[in-house]
């Protein structure tokens, strides 16, 4: 048994050194530095023998980061033609106190946001990419797309009917690229 | 490396030898709204530290697209001080804010979270000399607790000449009426210095002396560091763990020595 | 006192809390009545004259009593000074921005100020060493640490409890100056006003409300009482109106609280 194999499981904290380079590979949790590998979090050693790798899980907090794939819900600010921008307020099922900075955008140009979404409107939609200035967001699939919506003539939220949008008060019509849970979200 | 022991024993003006830190208590996880947090009483200091983030930076101009920005508040309560102090902060609270974010940069991973910031937000709630090493101290501990990933912790204290002496971990009383003073912040596994400040007067050997001096507080205050976080998310099962990982590391930087 | 910045998600919470309330249900279990468990910590700090930390839930909430000298005010120049101040702390909650106080923490500072001057917590005049020019000054020093609603009734218990225990230092007067003589003296309090906080969310009156209900609430009463059930000082706050019957009601809850709450902290010291 090698001695990484006989590490497995032991807690280690932030910045002790694990070992140097040519004894195995760095996975998630570590970081090397001239050549010495040491770990960057509170939590367990993990060694793979098949891989020769070497990784620390965390046991503290784990970090809300927004990722490719999360869901987010997020409230429409202003909307152009080709993008529209949306602050995200819940991000994989929690609330943010602070928002998060988010775009819709017509990537082959040849959609309307402006008949997609508008200013005030809540969105459910998930993140595509997060590595450009501001997290990327879809609404392509039919779960995603507005949830709640507000008339632009009077401010009632407008009702789902078979797919078009109604204001009870006024009887506005409106079009939306809405979620097949238009109505239904409880955003907590 | 230890200072030489000095020639002669004496006690200081609160009953402790010249290389003992003052009773040191740290907890972690004491805020339930802060990300992180942790509670610190040196002597009879008392610091509560917030730690927020990594989240989106408000102002935006204030963001950074290829980094995160670490953002630090050294605040001294009103009550704090004999006699009170205004609760405006001071000139003093914004040179320590400026010093604590340097000591602690170093140990954070902010090139990994662009556009985000990390605040670090500290409350000196009773002042006994050396509120801003115990503030970087709590901080770390604080940091971890927010699950912050870190090259390693900081530990801070300082030494300093009183009486012609060079004591470790200076009381507010041999702060205000010594001849000098060298708060110190260290990573105590990478073994380096993220912070470094003097005044007053000392020879070129005494200062070799106060570093070498408070170098070996940190490494005893990291102890405490450890146990803090330990209590909170080591379960005591979980003990020997640490146990094991701490023979393999010993073994295998031994091993690499050879 | 805490509003989200979403509108909607706002508006959703506070349709589901009303829901609950309208069932005669708090989210956390609680009666309309009933407060969160209550702590109460006095002489936290040794270096202030006075101090205690009260918990209310999750609620932190610290105060330093420091007492000094200074001027007297122009219009009651034989009389002590005694002010209120209160900082929300960025460490409390991440709604909470660093900076100088806002209209929230100076409307918490002035109630919790009114309660212990109306009550008569301490005899002025007697705070006098030169008339017309030194007196005893005490600063009270509100500290937010933790916020989950109810900050105010959580500072009231805080202040008096600590300057229950707050020490005087003694001076001595030679030839129209002041000189510490060393000695400490305990300050004779009078009064002990306890401030009940209700918050109305539908029909219904809540008392000691968290932080989610008070995002939610449609208008918030403070009542403070002193200790032979006068009323001494009422704030209403918050946009919706409040009928008669609805602060008669107001007044009667806050009189049946503020008398259980006041032994626990005449109880608390030692």
């Amino acid at each position: 048994m090698s001695k990484q194999a006989k590490i497995q499981g032991g807690i280690v904290f932030p910045g002790e050194r694990l070992g140097v380079v040519e004894e195995f590979f760095p996975g998630s949790g570590l970081y090397q530095k001239n050549g010495v590998i040491r770990s960057a979090e509170l939590g367990t050693i993990r060694y793979d023998p098949s891989k020769r790798e070497l990784a620390v899980s965390k046991i503290n907090r784990s970090l809300l980061l927004p990722r490719e794939g999360m869901e987010v819900y997020g409230e429409v600010g202003s909307v152009m033609r080709h993008d529209a921008m949306v602050d995200v307020f819940i991000l994989d099922g929690k609330l943010l106190p602070s928002p998060y900075t988010g775009i819709i955008q017509s990537l082959d140009g040849n959609r309307n946001m402006l008949m997609e979404v508008r200013n005030g409107d809540i969105v459910k939609a998930k993140i595509i990419n997060t590595k450009n200035r501001i997290l990327q967001l879809s609404i392509d699939s039919s779960d995603y797309g507005v949830v709640y919506a507000y008339c632009s003539k009077c401010g009632m939220f407008l009702e789902n009917h078979r797919n078009r949008l109604a204001c009870p008060r006024c009887g506005r019509v409106e079009r939306r690229k809405i979620s097949t849970s238009y109505g239904a979200e409880e955003l907590n | 490396m230890t200072p030489k022991k000095v020639k002669e024993e004496f006690l200081r003006v609160d009953g402790r030898a010249w290389d003992e830190l003052r009773p040191l208590k740290i907890e972690s996880g004491v805020l339930s709204n802060a990300d992180g947090s942790a509670y610190i009483e040196m002597g009879k200091n008392k610091i509560i530290v917030g730690v927020f983030g990594p989240r989106e930076v408000h102002p935006k101009h204030l963001s950074k697209p290829h980094t995160g920005v670490l953002r630090c508040r050294y605040h001294m309560a009103p009550f704090s001080t004999d006699p009170r102090r205004s609760p405006a902060p001071s000139r003093r609270d914004t040179e320590i804010t400026m010093v604590m974010r340097y000591a602690l940069e170093p140990a954070i991973f902010l090139e990994r979270y662009p556009r985000s910031s990390i605040d670090i937000y500290a409350e000196v709630l009773q002042a006994d000399g050396g509120t801003r090493c115990a503030t970087i101290t709590a901080s770390s501990v604080a940091l971890v607790d927010a699950g912050i990933p870190m090259r390693d912790l900081v530990a801070a204290c300082s030494t300093g000449k009183y009486n012609g002496r060079i004591i470790l971990d200076l009381g507010d009383y041999e702060d205000k009426n010594g001849e000098a003073d060298v708060p110190i912040a260290y990573m105590p596994k990478l073994e380096q210095i993220t912070l470094l400040q003097m005044d007053g007067i000392l020879t070129a050997e005494e200062f070799e002396q106060c570093i070498s001096l408070s170098i070996e507080g940190c490494k005893k205050i990291y102890e405490v560091q450890r146990e803090a976080i330990k209590k909170k998310y080591v379960v005591e099962k979980s003990e020997k763990e640490i146990e094991k990982a701490e023979e393999f590391i010993e073994e295998s930087r031994v091993e690499d020595e050879q | 006192m805490m509003s989200s910045k979403y509108g909607i998600a706002s508006r959703l919470k506070s349709k589901r809390i009303q829901k609950l309330i309208s069932s005669g249900k708090r989210a956390d279990g609680r009666g309309f009545d009933e407060y969160r468990q209550i702590t109460i910590k006095t002489n936290v700090l040794e270096k202030a004259e006075g101090s205690a930390e009260v918990f209310i839930g999750n609620t932190r909430v610290l105060v330093g009593v420091k007492i000094g000298v200074g001027t007297p005010f122009e219009d009651t120049p034989g009389e002590g000074v005694l002010v209120c101040n209160a900082e929300f702390v960025p460490i409390a909650s991440p709604f909470f921005e660093p900076g100088p106080p806002d209209e929230n923490s100076i409307e918490l500072a002035r109630i919790v100020d009114r309660g212990l001057r109306s009550a008569g917590v301490v005899d002025f005049s007697k705070l006098d060493l030169i008339p017309g020019k030194l007196v005893h000054v005490i600063n009270i020093d509100i500290y937010i640490l933790n916020y989950d609603g109810n900050l105010i009734d959580a500072s009231a218990f805080a202040a008096i409890a600590a300057l229950r225990t707050s020490v005087k230092p003694v001076y001595e007067v030679k030839e129209g100056e002041v000189k510490p003589t060393g000695v400490k003296e305990k300050l004779e309090v009078l009064k002990t006003p306890i401030a009940v906080t209700m918050v109305k969310i539908g029909n219904s009156l809540l008392v000691d409300p968290s932080a989610d209900e008070e995002e939610v609430m449609e208008t918030r009463i403070t009542v403070t009482l002193e200790d032979e059930g006068n009323i001494c000082t009422i704030q209403k706050s918050g946009s919706e109106p409040l009928s008669f019957d609805e602060i008669k009601k107001a007044v009667n809850i806050a009189k049946v609280k503020a008398s259980e709450i006041r032994s626990k902290i005449a109880g608390g010291e030692g």
